[in-house]
């Protein structure tokens, strides 16, 4: 099963459940605990969709996307924030072409579900797109 | 001889003679000589007799020029004071006739005072007991009425053959006495002076009296006045003294207050930074079990284990929403910009049914939009669909069987006033006073999972950061309820 989901988060019950919903519908899930081990996954060559707590200890999941984007590492990724506010709060300039969405804390499964897959195609058509041309 | 002589005086004198025995000198010293003269020469004849008797007539002459001379007054009386003869002094001192004396008792003409009768009677006694009498003194009454004091002696004659006479010698001692009438005058009139003096001092001293008891009465009011305005100032030093108190503590009271009222600001904010925080990390923990547990629901084969499944979903679901309210009014009630545009609240109304229009259709509750397409207001779209969103919530929940829901909008002003009345259960004013506070429930909702408690006081809070107001109207239980708010109308120039 390829791996197309990466799930960021410090929280092990969350990485757990995003694990559990996505695998159920037949994703394979790289749960990271940091900002730091996403990077490194990423610099191992993971593509594919980011979901990104924004409230991480040490590195926040902003701070790891900028770095990540500095680093050229997302190219044919999608981000999606994961976040407990009500609104983003972050200055988002930097990152609109990245971030592609905010995920609700708490989220129910469907929602989920239907947004990564949403999500994946568009990565598949981009692939599609890149091998076309 | 002697009795031809008319002349008592003659006559007193003869007799006067005869009774020279008893001593009586002076008068008596020449008839005695005439006396012996004629003893002497008794014995020669008829010239010796001439002689005598010249003799005797030059004595009577002189006894008679004496007795009628006399500068006082002579009453000649007999033993029962009945006067005999009075020489011409006596008709001169009571300005009276001899005739009218002669033959009557001494009192008798009223001349002698009566209340001296008796002492005058007892000291003629005495007289005719030891032959003369104390010098007395008589008042007595002239016979025009005037008084006359009198100094009187009285003497004791006896004649030959035992017969008694009295010889009262009266002399005038008015002028003397009048003296004694004066100072008597004077004594009474400065008795009646003391007396005056002394009315007048008694006067004086009833006024001193009285002027007394004014000073005392003056004084009194003065100490009474003094007293109360004492009262007065003390009365003031307190009125004073309470107000500095009051002062202090209207003082103590406003910092209290301030402290007071800086406290629950503090509180407030705490309050809201709590809540705000309480529901942000209930997020993180809520996210696996909302996540994860339709997905244990699937897997229950048993019948009874999927309802139980379901009964944790709905109670998780309540929960994910009171903290999505709870974040939501905590961001209203922090300083939150509006994004303002123009827009049309039939629009905005028409999306809100049209999303719902499944849910109306499950309560049985049939929906109309009687808004003039024409309104337009000054509003947050985002933020005026919510207001719209949970007013038809709310109403729907209170519709139980069912019932209409009428949405409508006036203008006022500059402002648009649209309400949402429904057909459902209506608010008590007991209750009215209460729906948009936080977190309150009415009794028929407590349990209701499907109601945070927050929609009514979210709406106000958005409402009125757009400076518009909320209210509702019922006409009781039954009877349905109509909520009104305000926003302000789109200014089109």
């Amino acid at each position: 099963m390829e791996t197309k989901i990466m799930i960021v988060d410090d929280e092990p019950d969350i990485r757990a459940a995003v694990c559990t919903i996505l695998e159920a519908s037949g994703y394979g899930v790289l749960p990271v605990e940091s900002g730091a081990r996403c990077i490194e996954e990423l610099e191992k060559g993971f593509r594919g969709v980011i979901l990104m707590d924004v409230m991480m200890p040490e590195m926040d999941g902003w701070a790891t996307t900028k770095k990540a984007i500095g680093k050229g590492l997302l190219e044919g990724n999608v981000v999606a924030m994961l976040t407990a506010k009500e609104d983003p709060d972050a200055d988002l300039e930097e990152v609109a072409e990245t971030v592609v969405n905010y995920i609700r804390k708490p989220f129910k499964p469907d929602m989920l579900v239907s947004t990564v897959g949403r999500y994946c195609r568009w990565l598949e058509r981009d692939r599609n797109a890149h091998l076309a041309g | 001889m002697s009795e031809r002589r008319e002349s008592p005086v003659t006559q007193g004198a003869t007799e006067v003679r005869s009774e020279s025995v008893l001593g009586h000198e002076g008068y008596t010293g020449e008839l005695e000589k005439a006396l012996e003269l004629d003893t002497a020469s008794s014995i020669d004849g008829r010239a010796e007799f001439e002689r005598r008797e010249r003799a005797l007539k030059e004595s009577e002459e002189k006894f008679r020029m004496i007795f009628e001379h006399a500068n006082d007054g002579i009453i000649y009386l007999d033993e029962s004071c009945t006067i005999i003869d009075v020489n011409p002094r006596v008709e001169e001192m009571f300005g009276t006739k001899r005739e009218d004396l002669v033959g009557k008792g001494f009192s008798e003409k009223g001349f002698v005072l009566p209340h001296l009768v008796p002492r005058i009677l007892s000291e003629l006694d005495r007289a005719l007991g030891s032959g003369f009498g104390d010098l007395i003194e008589i008042e007595a009454r002239r016979m025009d009425g005037s008084p006359i004091f009198l100094e009187a002696s009285l003497r004791v004659i006896v004649r030959e053959g035992g017969d008694r006479r009295l010889i009262a010698l009266l002399r005038d001692v008015t002028g003397r006495n009048r003296v004694g009438v004066e100072m008597q005058r004077k004594s009474a009139e400065l008795l009646a002076a003391h007396e005056e003096q002394q009315n007048l001092m008694n006067a004086l001293e009833e006024q001193n009296r009285i002027i007394c008891d004014s000073q005392l009465e003056l004084a009194e009011a003065l100490d009474r006045a003094v007293r109360s305005e004492e009262e007065v100032r003390d009365k003031n030093e307190q009125l004073l003294a309470m107000q500095e108190n009051l002062r202090e503590m209207n003082q103590h009271l406003e910092e209290r207050v301030m402290q007071r009222t800086s406290e629950i600001a503090s509180l407030l904010r705490q309050k809201e930074s709590f809540i705000n925080q309480l529901a942000h990390d209930l997020r993180s923990p809520l996210t696996p079990v909302v996540a994860l547990l339709p997905m244990l629901r699937d897997r229950q084969s048993d019948p009874k284990s999927k309802e139980i499944a379901e009964m944790v979903i709905r109670n998780i679901d309540y929960m994910e929403d009171l903290v999505s309210s709870t974040i939501k009014l905590a961001k209203l009630n922090a300083d939150v910009k509006f994004d303002l545009s123009p827009i049309s609240i039939w629009a905005t109304v028409d999306g809100v049914l049209k999303r719902g229009q499944y849910r109306f259709a499950e309560s049985n509750v049939s929906v109309e939009n009687r808004i003039d397409r024409g309104v337009m207001v000054s509003a947050d779209r985002l933020r005026l669909a919510e207001v719209i969103e949970n007013l038809a919530t709310n109403a729907v929940k209170f519709m139980p069987g069912g019932g209409a829901l009428v949405f409508d909008a006036q203008t006022s002003g500059e402002f648009a006033v649209i309400s949402v009345r429904d057909t459902g259960i209506g608010i008590t004013s007991e209750q009215m006073a209460h729906i948009f506070e936080e977190f309150w429930k009415a009794d028929k909702s407590r349990h209701d999972l499907g109601s945070s408690g927050l929609g009514l006081a979210i709406c106000q809070r958005i409402v009125e950061k757009h400076g518009g107001k909320i209210w509702a109207e019922s006409e009781g239980t039954g009877k349905g309820t109509t909520f009104f708010f305000t926003l302000p109308l789109h200014a089109t120039r």
